[in-house]
C-alpha cells in the first residue's frame, strides 16, 4: 500500500478525487475497506423527525455488548426531542432511553455528552448537557448507573447549583485534577441563545467544570479555560505527554486551540506556542487526536469549512502536514481515525463523506466509492457526529453515523479475519472502569519499548471530535505472523506489561488486576449438632499487584449488578457465603483494593 | 427408648429394695478422676479432635448381701467441655455435656486390687454454641444411652484408694436433620475415697 500512497498524497479536489475512483480503485481492491450498511436490520435509524448530532458507543448494562447513546437536539419544531439509548441485544437494539431514565428531554436538547465512571463503581454513568435556545432551564444533568444499565438523575449532586441556562456543545471528561476521579468539563457555559458569532473582549471567565469531589458530589468552578468564542467539539487528551490531560477546542470565530493542564486541573492556552494555527473566523468544528504515522505520540486532525487539516506531532510541536477537502457540501463536522483495513495503521473517516486509508506514513489515500459501500455516508443529509464500536463483537471497527436532517446509519465493517488485537481497562487508577486517559502501546512480541518495532499507540478517552464517543476499549490491526507485546500506562504513571499477545483477541487488564484461581465450592459446614450449607470462595494473590491491602466480595446480580458481601484481608484469601440454597445458581466477584484504597478489576465465578 | 425408661426404673427400684434391706453391710466409695473420653462420632472428631477431657465423681456402695458383697452400685457424674472449630468456616464453637450414670458392678476382691466390671444407663445432656454468623446460636438436648464399664480400684488404706476405669457407652440422638453418635470410649483415673454411711 506505500507505493500507492506515494501516488495519492494530497487530494484537495472533488473531482480529483472522482477519476482517481475510477482509475485507481482496482488497486485498492483487495484486502481494503468495505462496509455495509446495516442500519434497518438492527433498527438504529433514530426518529422520524431526526436531530442527531452525537453519539457514544458504551455498554451500559455491562452484559458485554456495545451500546448504542444518540444525543439529539430539537428538529422540524419538536421540542422535548428524547435521546436515544439503543440497547444491543445481539440481533437487534431497542430504544429504551426512557426506560432506563437516560432520555434526557429537555426543550432543545443535547449536544455533548459523555459516559464515564463517574463514582468509580465500575459502570458508565452520563453527563449529558442541554442546548439553550431561549427556553429555560436548560441545565446540564448528571446520571448514575446502577450498574444494570437503568440510571438515576443526581443532578442536585453539583454545587452550587446551576442557575444558569447554558449553550453547551462538546464535552470532556478525565482526571483532570489527578485526585483519582473523572472530572466533567463543558464548553461554551453561558445563557446566550446561538452565540455562535460572539467574541467577548476580554475572555469571560466562565464556570465550566464540574469537579469531581469524590463523595457523589460535583464543585461548579472555572480551571482556566475562559470563553472567547463558540465551540463546538471538545478532545481530552496528553497532548503535551506529561502525564496529565489537556483539552483542545474546535471553534467557530477564534481558532481553534490547545489548552494545557498543570497537573492539578488548572489550564492555560498553549495552542500558538504548540503550532496550532492563529487564523481567526475559520468554523472548525471537530478536533480529533490519534497517532496517524505510529511514531508514539499523538498527531490531529481538525475538520470544518470543508476541509481537514492533519497535523503531525514533531517533538511535541505541531505543523499541518496535509489538508483534504470534505465530501460534497458537507461543512465537515467530525472525523474520526481507526485501522478499519486491519494493516496496522491509522485510516481515516471523514463523517459522512469519504474513507482514506493510510499508507503507513501518515499520509492518506482516497477509497474508491465501489469497494467501500460508502453511498450509504455520503448519501447522509446533514451528517454530524460518526463513532466507531465493534458492536458485533468481531473484532473490527464498525461506524455509527449521526445525520441531524435524515436516518442515521449504522457501517458494518465486513472485514473478516483475525488481524486485530483489542484491549479493554477494567479499571483504572481511579478504580473506576473505561481506562479513561490510559496510554497503550503496542510492540512486535520481544521487542518492548523499541521504537522500531512500534505497531500502535492509543490513548483512550471520552468524548471528542464532534460529540463522539467511540467504545471505551482501544482496537488495532495487526499482521497474523507475529506476537505483540503491549504496555498501558495509567494517568499516574504506573505501567502494566503483556507479553506475547496473539492476535484476533480481546484483552482485558486493569491497574489493578484481578485475583488468580477465583474458585467457589459449596460445602457442608459442620457442627456435631447442626449443620449449613456454605460456598466457600477461595482465590490466590494476583503476583502482578502491589500494595494489596484487602479484597472486597460480591455476589453478582442481573446483568453483573454487584451487590457487596464483605471484605477480608490479605491474608485470609477466603470468604464463606451463607444462607444459599443448593438449587441456586450463585456467581461471585472479588476485587483486590490497594493502600489508596483503589479498587481493581473484579474476577468472576460461578458456582452451579 | 421405652425399654430404656423400664430398665432404669427396674435397676433403681431393685437398688432401693437391696439398700433399704441392709444397713449395716454399707460400704461406700467417693472418687474424683478425669480423663479423655473419645467419642466415635466422625463429626465430633473432625470439629473438636480425637478426645476431649472429662471430669468425673461419683458415689459408689457396695451392696452387703448380694454374691458375698461383690455387687456395687454408683452413680456418676461426668462434666465435659470442649472447644472446636466448624469444619468449613474454623470458627469457633463450644460442646458442654453432662451425664448422670447409674452402674452396676461385679467386684473381684483381690486383696488391695478389686477389679470390677458391668452396665450402665447413661442420661446425658449436652449443649452446643455456635458462632454469631451461624443459622442458630445453640443446641441444647438430652438422650438416655447405656454403658458398660471395666476397671479396678486399688486401695492404699482403709480410707483412700485409687481407681482406674474403662467405660464403653452408647448413645446417639437427632437434632433436627443431624444424627449425632455421642457415645464412646472414655478412660479415667483419680481418687477413691472410702466411708461407711
Amino acid at each position: 500500500m506505500s507505493c500507492q500512497g506515494c501516488c495519492l498524497r494530497i487530494l484537495k479536489k472533488p473531482a480529483l478525487i472522482l477519476a482517481c475512483t475510477f482509475i485507481l480503485s482496482p488497486l485498492f481492491l483487495s484486502g481494503s475497506i468495505h462496509f455495509t450498511n446495516v442500519t434497518q436490520k438492527y433498527n438504529v435509524g433514530g426518529y422520524s423527525y431526526f436531530g442527531a448530532h452525537g453519539i457514544c458507543w458504551v455498554d451500559v448494562n455491562s452484559d458485554g455488548k456495545l451500546d448504542l447513546y444518540i444525543k439529539n437536539e430539537d428538529a422540524k419544531g419538536v421540542l422535548n426531542v428524547e435521546n436515544i439509548l439503543y440497547i444491543n441485544y445481539g440481533s437487534i437494539f431497542s430504544d429504551e432511553a426512557f426506560l432506563r431514565g437516560v432520555s434526557d428531554a429537555y426543550p432543545n436538547g443535547t449536544h455533548g455528552a459523555v459516559f464515564a465512571d463517574l463514582d468509580n463503581d465500575k459502570d458508565f454513568d452520563l453527563f449529558s448537557t442541554t442546548t439553550y435556545e431561549g427556553i429555560s432551564p436548560s441545565y446540564n444533568h448528571i446520571y448514575e448507573n446502577d450498574g444494570t444499565g437503568y440510571f438515576q438523575d443526581i443532578t442536585d449532586s453539583i454545587s452550587p447549583s446551576q442557575d444558569i441556562d447554558t449553550f453547551s456543545r462538546g464535552v470532556a471528561a478525565a482526571d483532570f485534577d489527578g485526585d483519582g476521579d473523572i472530572d466533567l468539563y463543558f464548553s461554551n457555559p453561558l445563557s446566550e441563545a446561538k452565540p455562535f458569532s460572539t467574541q467577548p473582549s476580554p475572555p469571560q471567565q466562565l464556570k465550566n467544570f464540574y469537579l469531581n469531589n469524590g463523595d457523589g458530589t460535583f464543585t461548579w468552578t472555572y480551571r482556566g479555560i475562559e470563553w472567547n468564542g463558540f465551540v463546538q467539539g471538545v478532545s481530552a487528551v496528553d497532548i503535551d505527554q506529561d502525564g496529565d490531560i489537556d483539552i483542545a477546542e474546535a471553534k467557530w470565530a477564534p481558532p481553534s486551540t490547545i489548552y494545557l493542564n498543570d497537573g492539578k486541573g488548572y489550564f492555560h492556552k498553549a495552542g500558538g506556542s504548540l503550532g496550532l494555527p492563529l487564523t481567526i473566523n475559520v468554523k472548525d468544528n471537530g478536533i480529533t487526536f490519534a497517532d496517524i504515522d505510529n511514531d508514539g505520540d499523538l498527531d490531529f486532525a481538525v475538520i470544518g469549512a470543508h476541509r481537514i487539516d492533519i497535523y503531525k506531532n514533531n517533538g511535541g510541536i505541531f505543523h499541518k502536514y496535509n489538508s483534504m477537502s470534505t465530501a460534497g457540501s458537507n461543512a465537515g463536522f467530525h472525523c474520526c481515525f481507526g485501522d478499519f483495513d486491519h494493516d496496522g495503521d491509522l485510516d481515516l473517516y471523514e463523517s459522512g463523506g469519504y474513507f482514506y486509508q493510510n499508507d503507513g506514513q501518515g499520509n492518506f489515500i482516497y477509497v474508491s466509492l465501489n469497494v467501500s459501500a460508502l453511498m450509504a455516508s455520503l448519501n447522509t443529509v446533514d451528517p454530524r457526529s460518526s463513532a466507531l464500536g465493534d458492536f458485533d463483537g468481531d473484532g473490527d471497527l464498525d461506524i455509527y453515523i449521526a445525520d441531524k436532517r435524515g436516518y442515521n446509519v449504522l457501517l458494518r465493517n465486513d472485514i473478516d479475519d483475525s488481524n486485530w488485537i483489542q484491549v479493554e481497562v477494567l479499571s483504572d487508577q481511579t478504580g473506576g472502569t473505561g481506562g479513561i486517559g490510559a496510554k497503550l502501546t503496542l510492540y512486535k512480541g520481544g521487542h518492548l519499548g523499541e521504537s522500531g518495532f512500534l505497531k500502535g499507540f492509543r490513548e483512550i478517552t471520552g468524548e471528542y471530535g464532534y460529540l463522539a464517543q467511540d467504545m471505551p476499549a482501544a482496537h488495532f490491526g495487526v499482521s497474523q505472523s507475529s506476537t505483540y507485546d503491549l504496555k498501558i500506562e495509567f494517568l499516574n504513571g504506573e505501567q502494566r506489561i503483556i507479553n506475547s499477545i496473539v492476535p484476533g483477541r480481546k484483552i482485558q487488564t486493569a491497574y489493578i488486576l484481578p485475583p488468580i484461581n477465583f474458585t467457589g465450592e459449596r460445602k457442608v459446614n459442620r457442627a456435631l449438632f447442626y449443620y449449613e450449607n456454605v460456598i466457600q470462595l477461595t482465590w490466590s494473590a494476583n503476583p502482578d499487584n502491589n500494595n494489596i491491602t484487602k479484597y472486597r466480595i460480591y455476589r453478582v446480580q442481573q446483568w453483573r449488578k454487584l451487590e457487596y458481601i464483605d471484605e477480608v484481608s490479605t491474608e485470609d484469601l477466603v470468604c464463606y457465603i451463607r444462607d444459599t440454597s443448593s438449587n441456586t445458581q450463585y456467581t461471585f466477584a472479588v476485587t483486590a483494593v490497594d493502600n489508596n484504597n483503589i479498587e481493581g478489576a473484579p474476577a468472576y465465578v460461578t458456582v452451579e | 427408648m421405652r425399654k430404656a425408661h423400664t430398665c432404669f426404673f427396674m435397676f433403681f427400684l431393685f437398688t432401693a429394695v437391696l439398700y433399704a434391706g441392709n444397713r449395716e453391710m454399707k460400704g461406700s466409695r467417693l472418687s474424683v478422676t478425669g480423663g479423655a473420653y473419645f467419642m466415635q462420632d466422625e463429626v465430633f472428631k473432625e470439629v473438636y479432635g480425637d478426645s476431649a477431657w472429662a471430669f468425673y465423681g461419683e458415689y459408689s456402695y457396695r451392696l452387703p448381701f448380694i454374691l458375698k458383697q461383690h455387687i456395687e452400685i454408683g452413680v456418676e457424674y461426668r462434666f465435659l467441655s470442649d472447644k472446636g472449630k466448624l469444619t468449613v468456616t474454623k470458627e469457633e464453637v463450644d460442646l458442654m455435656m453432662s451425664d448422670i450414670t447409674f452402674s452396676l458392678r461385679y467386684l473381684f476382691d483381690l486383696k488391695r486390687f478389686i477389679p470390677f466390671i458391668g452396665p450402665g444407663l447413661d442420661y446425658i445432656m449436652y449443649k452446643e454454641k455456635y458462632p454469631p454468623t451461624f443459622p442458630v446460636s445453640s443446641t441444647k438436648g438430652s438422650v438416655l444411652g447405656f454403658s458398660f464399664q471395666g476397671g479396678c480400684y486399688y486401695d492404699f488404706s482403709s480410707s483412700l484408694g485409687a481407681k482406674v476405669c474403662v467405660k464403653y457407652s452408647h448413645a446417639q440422638t437427632e437434632e433436627g436433620e443431624v444424627t449425632a453418635d455421642i457415645g464412646g470410649i472414655g478412660i479415667t483415673a483419680g481418687l477413691v475415697f472410702r466411708f461407711n454411711l
